[in-house]
């Protein structure tokens, strides 16, 4: 018992880490959802995703 | 010996199966997190602060448990952690289903509208669920067998040792 709730603590950890190192490095990642969040309301912002065609 | 050959069996084809399954729904989410940010935004039932994280996270989760399911590293403990997000996956589409919302689950992200998948918060993706945590729980009842890199590192440890 104490053995799956270590294994399931590990699990979570290794997917949480890879989760965070992957938003941290791809530009479609956690950052630029409140961006996304900002076009849709009005303000400014700038992202790939809210703006397809730019570069 | 034999029944419990054939059940190795069993529980390897469920384990590659469901490691497919959600290796694929996991990539699928990861490339696109905004879309599964406003998957989850429909279900109403997070904080703000919550589905944003979620969004980020539980593609990587379905991903790890895929992962580790087909390669066989830590996999009853996988089986026993995917039936519990399946669990959670039947009550947030149950409660679409109840208050009488009509929206995409979200399941396979951007492969429902590349291929095709089924993709609606219904009765049909909650038996879909139900099924999954059947295989889940066998997975998990099943003791370790040969057919896992846990077991073959385990084989060869206590061959050398």
């Amino acid at each position: 018992m104490k053995r799956i709730f270590i294994e399931i603590l590990l699990i979570l950890t290794i997917s949480f880490f890879l989760a965070f190192i992957y938003n941290s490095l791809s530009p479609e990642g956690l950052r630029i959802l409140p961006k996304k969040e900002l076009n849709k309301s009005g303000s400014e912002g700038n992202s790939l995703i809210s703006n397809p065609g730019t570069k | 010996m034999r029944q419990s050959k054939i059940s190795w069996n069993i529980s390897f084809v469920f384990r590659l199966i469901l490691g497919c399954i959600f290796l694929i729904a996991g990539l699928a989410k990861i490339s696109d997190p905004v879309g599964f940010l406003i998957s989850l935004r429909a279900f109403e039932l997070l904080p703000k602060i919550a589905d944003r994280f979620f969004a980020v996270y539980l593609p990587w989760l379905e991903f790890v448990l895929g992962l580790f399911l087909i390669l066989g590293i830590l996999y009853r403990t996988s089986s026993l952690l995917l039936a519990g997000i399946n669990l959670m996956f039947i009550f947030a589409i149950l409660s679409v289903i109840i208050r009488g919302k009509v929206i995409d689950c979200g399941c396979f992200g951007l492969l429902s509208d590349v291929i095709g998948l089924p993709d609606s918060a219904d009765i049909k993706a909650v038996i879909r669920n139900i099924i999954f945590i059947c295989m889940c729980l066998y997975i998990f009842r099943t003791e370790k067998t040969a057919i896992s890199l846990e077991g073959y590192i385990n084989k060869k440890s206590i061959s050398s040792g």
